[in-house]
């Protein structure tokens, strides 16, 4: 548009202009015209009015020359040339008549000239009369005044006209300069327009061809999108005629555009659908709706049904006619295929929704257990059917309410409430065992209370699953009871060991000991007899207890393997020696190889070696003749730790007969039982040895060929012994101590039964020793206390009052006293030994004693010849025993009231505490244990005992964490019997405070 | 100053009693956490000296209700050996002072005297 205004603004400025520009043109060349007329106009005035003047002059001249010649000539021509100026005048008045200031002097000049020639006329006259007239006339200068006015007036015409013509000219020029400026101007105007213009339609053009490319480009695009695009775009007719159809219909429907043009537009249309389609386009139609959206299905070519989503525009002319239709087709087969699919997926979802709900529901009602959740504040959001049925509430009673309002016992309730915030704040599952009230009486509940978790890991609920163990409890408690009672049938078959052992060899020791010294006493040759026929009865018998008792113990368990230093080779020496003398009479020989690289020492079983050696020797030289046995010790295998030794004790004897071989470690068994009565013993010896090797962790077996002899072969597992260079010398002690420097040393002799007092005291003064006697631990804590001194204790461990572990615990703790305790003991307990070294004891003996054995004991303490004083600690592995209590706290009070009422308190209550704590232990009721342990903690850190107080930590700990339980009974035994030992130490602080001295 | 010792084990409880009424201290004692709390409400005592583990109420429970309390209570608590990570809890829980079993009555009276000072 704006193309065509210019063009039309250029038509009409170019049109004006050039309009200007000719009218211009045209008005200056009339202009020059007109001033080339004017200027010839002025050139013929002036040329007239020269004329004029020359006619003027001429005439004068001719009158002149008249008058003064008298010469006619000079006026033949006067009259024409008058009446020439006369037309000269007319002409210069024709032509000035414009110019009014010329006019009027043109008057002037014609009344001049008429004067002139009139007076002309009057000389000629005059001359006629008398030339003098005229002469006068002529003179009086009145012509000549004339002329010269004439001329003047001539003169000033002419100069009025040259002027004139100046003016004229110069306005010509100026104009004509200006109309040519003017029209330059308009010629540059009109050339910047018309160059404008010609840019701007140029311009124009040039969008308009961009426009037109874009136009055709953009029309390609559309084109290319519509065949391209996904959808099928057609339009039709309003009659419903297919009119164009884009060319991707063919991959809808399989039919292409020309097949589809003027096709009806339900002509792909499923039949049953056709009508309501076609009913909704009409409508359209009719309510002039624009655009419409229908889902339907179509057959394709191939006779394939899909689902297409058809949106159809009604086109509208300018009149606002329907004038047709264009759509858009989509296939949405797929995606009602997926709709389909996920309705299906969806319904399929919820059932199992309803069914999961369902079988969640039907757990909570069927589970056997009561099951509620509960919400922040405790209050109830769900229960389920047992729940309600043992507490015969229903939903109204609990729902949205708490503990106190539901159940009737505050107690509880608090509780409960109590239990719940403990889950709240550790976010950890609590469980506790309780009795609760229930419909069918009081019920003991296994309650477990866990946090429901949302996604975001935080709390939203509490859980609650309780379960009635009131079955599972009172079977609980039978099996408890069972073990209560096995334990205590364990511990009475303890005891028996340890009674009926100390029971048996207290007695045996008496007689033992009083056969011996009978022996050494003066007797006749008859009494000598029966001395040796009662030493030897008795000492069958006691072979045969301690056999009894061994293998007892073995079976029961508890037999303990010791490991201590002792050289393998003394014992081999020893036991050796001891039956050499007896194998001599049969004039058997014994002999010994002993491999050199034996160490020193080793840690092991003494004492086991020994009975092993025993027994074995003993069985060769019963059981050989004639010929020898040897003895071979070997090293089987060594490491840096541990070294096995191999030993052999073969004989030439009568053998074993091959169907005996299996059994002769079996208890009882002998090869016939002619030989027991051959050869008596009690059968018992290889059985006992076979399970002491094999606590050592060896092996032991035999070979032999009856008639030739037997080797018996045993392996054991030693450690190397970690002991210091010093003690190495101890092994080389002897048993040739000299006993005689044991005189005037003095000796405490702690022993409760009077023939064992009898028995040791004597032997002992033999020596030359001072003996005092202390019929049980507190009388000899008494005289020590009392400021008695002595060498050495030695203290028997079973005893009334104060036990010897008391006793040791009270002189080495409490009076701090350093002197050598010897235990001496007939009973048999486990770990006994272990325990007097704990306690701080020097040695220990078994009972009945072999007095050699005392009294190298005895040398090794005191001091004999070839004995080194011994330090007091040889062989136990603790240093000073750290003090078992203090009572600094307590004394801090300075108050002795409630120094000897706490002291009291603690005696009275801690044994029954730890009882109850041995009692939870028992029946596995860890809590407790850990409540009761806890408790103790108190008082033991009270009393700063140390050690007790890290057993019971642990206890609590093991408890709580519920980690090493099978370790905790020790421990509570162990508790228990350092207890025992501080006893009475603290008997006699709170003696002291109550009855000071 | 009035002080509220809350402790189940006689021992401890007779001692910390005897130590703070030597100090001049008017000492309440009891076993029972309940009553602990009874006593609290009721007296206002000026301390409270509690023992962690305790039947049915622990010692936090009552450093959490004495909080709530209008008057503030200065607290020390008892624990035992190896219960450090609940004795951060009893801080947490607000309260001023612990102090290890088993320790010296003297200790105890030393922190009281100084806690007293301090509020």
């Amino acid at each position: 548009m704006k193309t065509q205004s210019y063009i039309r603004i250029l038509f009409a400025v170019l049109l004006i202009g050039a309009a200007s520009v000719v009218v211009a043109l045209f008005q200056n060349a009339q202009r020059t015209n007109a001033t080339f007329n004017l200027v010839n106009h002025t050139h013929e005035v002036i040329s007239a009015i020269n004329d004029l003047n020359t006619t003027v002059l001429s005439l004068e001249t001719a009158v002149r020359g008249y008058v003064i010649t008298g010469n006619g000539t000079f006026i033949k021509d006067f009259a024409a040339t008058t009446s020439s100026l006369h037309e000269q005048s007319q002409l210069l008045q024709q032509l000035t008549k414009d110019n009014p200031d010329q006019q009027s002097h043109i008057q002037k000049l014609q009344q001049t000239i008429e004067d002139k020639s009139s007076f002309q006329q009057k000389i000629l006259n005059a001359y006629n009369h008398s030339p003098k007239d005229a002469l006068q006339l002529i003179a009086s200068l009145q012509g000549k005044n004339l002329s010269d006015t004439a001329r003047a007036l001539l003169h000033h015409m002419e100069r009025h006209e040259r002027q004139l013509l100046q003016l004229r000219i110069t306005d010509n020029r100026e104009t004509t300069h200006n109309r040519f400026i003017f029209s330059v101007f308009v010629i540059v105007l009109s050339l910047v327009a018309i160059t404008i213009a010609l840019q701007k339609i140029a311009r124009a053009n040039q969008l308009r061809a961009a426009a037109e490319q874009k136009a055709r480009e953009t029309e390609v695009r559309y084109h290319s999108m519509v065949e391209n695009s996904a959808v099928v775009m057609y339009s039709a007719r309003l009659d419903g005629q297919i009119d164009y159809v884009s060319s991707k219909c063919i991959q809808l429907t399989g039919y292409d555009a020309a097949e589809l043009r003027c096709k009806p537009i339900t002509f792909l249309v499923l039949e049953d659908w056709q009508e309501s389609v076609a009913q909704r386009y009409k409508e359209q139609i009719r309510n002039k709706t624009h655009e419409t959206l229908h889902v339907f299905p179509i057959r394709t070519k191939d006779g394939a049904i899909k689902w297409v989503e058809q949106s159809m525009v009604l086109l509208l002319n300018e009149k606002g006619v329907a004038s047709g239709f264009q759509s858009v087709v989509k296939d949405i087969t797929e995606k009602r295929l997926a709709e389909e699919a996920l309705k299906i997926a969806a319904q399929e979802i919820e059932a199992k929704k309803e069914e999961y709900q369902y079988r969640m529901q039907s757990i909570l009602d069927n589970i056997p257990m009561i099951v509620y959740i509960k919400d922040l504040e405790g209050r109830y959001l769900m229960v389920n059917r047992r729940f309600r049925e043992t507490f015969l509430l229903n939903d109204d009673q609990v729902l949205g309410k708490e503990n106190s309002e539901v159940f009737a016992d505050d107690d509880m309730a608090r509780v409960l409430a109590s239990v719940d915030r403990q889950v709240i704040n550790k976010l950890q599952p609590v469980e506790f065992e309780d009795m609760i009230n229930t419909s069918q009486g009081n019920r003991h509940m296994l309650v477990t209370k866990f946090p429901l978790l949302d996604q975001a890991n935080n709390i939203f609920a509490i859980c609650g699953v309780d379960k009635d163990i009131t079955e599972m409890v009172a079977g609980r408690q039978q099996l408890i009871d069972a073990r209560l009672r096995a334990e205590r049938a364990e511990r009475l078959q303890e005891e028996f060991l340890a009674n009926m052992s100390h029971e048996i060899r207290t007695p045996m020791n008496g007689i033992i000991g009083m056969t011996n010294l009978l022996e050494e006493s003066a007797l006749s040759e008859d009494q000598k007899e029966f001395v040796q026929l009662i030493k030897y009865s008795s000492n069958t018998l006691l072979a045969l207890i301690n056999d009894i008792l061994d293998l007892s113990k073995i079976k029961a368990g508890r037999m303990s393997v010791e490991r201590i230093p002792f050289s393998v080779r003394e014992v081999v020496d020893e036991v050796v020696s001891t039956f050499r003398i007896k194998a001599a009479a049969s004039n058997v020989a014994v002999v010994t190889t002993i491999d050199s690289n034996l160490p020193q020492l080793l840690q092991g079983d003494r004492h086991k070696l020994v009975q092993v050696l025993n027994n074995l020797l003993g069985n060769a030289v019963k059981f050989t003749a004639q010929g020898r046995i040897s003895v071979t010790v070997s090293i089987l295998e060594q490491n840096e730790k541990s070294l096995r030794m191999g030993f052999r004790v073969a004989d030439t004897g009568m053998g074993i007969a091959p169907e005996y071989r299996d059994y002769i470690f079996e208890s009882f068994a002998q090869t016939g039982n002619d030989t027991a009565r051959l050869f008596g013993g009690t059968g018992l010896g290889l059985a006992i040895t076979k399970r002491l090797v094999e606590l050592q962790g060896g092996t032991i077996g035999v070979e032999s060929r009856t008639g030739e002899g037997s080797v018996f072969f045993f392996d054991v597992l030693y450690l190397h012994a970690e002991l210091p260079q010093a003690q190495q010398q101890l092994a080389g002690a002897t048993n040739t101590a000299d006993k005689s420097m044991l005189a005037g040393k003095k000796i405490l002799l702690v022993e409760d039964n009077l023939i064992n007092q009898k028995v040791t005291c004597l032997l002992l003064q033999k020596v030359g020793v001072v003996v005092t006697i202390a019929g049980n631990g507190k009388e000899a804590v008494d005289r020590l206390e009392s400021g008695e001194t002595f060498d050495l204790v030695i203290m028997d461990l079973q005893m009334p009052e104060m036990n010897g572990l008391q006793a040791t615990a009270y002189i080495r703790n409490k009076l701090q006293l350093q002197l050598p305790i010897i235990a001496m003991t007939a009973s048999a307990l486990r770990n006994e030994r272990e325990r007097c070294f704990e306690m701080g004891m020097n040695e220990y003996l078994t009972k009945p004693f072999v007095p050699a054995e005392l009294f190298r004991q005895l040398c090794r303490f005191l001091g004999c010849a070839g004995v080194p004083v011994q330090e007091r600690v040889v062989v136990s592995n603790k240093a000073k025993p750290a003090e078992m209590y203090n009572l600094a706290y307590l004394h801090e009070l300075e108050d002795d009231g409630y120094l000897a009422e706490t002291l009291t308190l603690f005696l009275e209550t801690t044994p029954g505490q730890l009882e109850e704590l041995r009692q939870g232990v028992l029946e596995e009721q860890w809590d407790e244990v850990q409540a009761r342990a806890h408790k103790l903690k108190s008082s033991l850190g009270m009393l700063q005992m140390t050690s007790m107080l890290e057993l019971a930590a642990t206890i609590e700990n093991c408890a709580k964490n519920r980690q090493d339980l099978e370790l905790v009974l020790q421990k509570v035994t162990r508790l228990q019997q350092k207890f025992e030992l501080v006893q009475p130490m603290l008997e006699a602080d709170r003696q002291k405070v109550l009855c000071p001295q | 100053m009035k002080i509220l010792v809350a402790e189940d084990e006689p021992i401890m409880l007779k001692t910390i009693e005897l130590r703070l009424k030597k100090d001049g201290h008017e000492v309440m004692a009891t076993d029972n956490g309940r009553k602990a709390l009874e006593y609290v409400e009721q007296h206002q005592p000026d301390m409270i000296i509690t023992d962690i583990m305790m039947p049915y109420t622990s010692g936090l429970e009552i450093v959490g209700k004495v909080r709530q309390g209008e008057k503030y209570i200065p607290v020390i608590v008892l624990s035992s050996m190896g219960q450090e990570n609940v004795v951060l809890e009893a801080f947490n829980l607000g309260a001023d002072d612990y102090i290890t079993k088993p320790f010296s009555p003297n200790e105890l009276s030393i922190r009281v005297k100084r806690l007293g000072q301090r509020m």
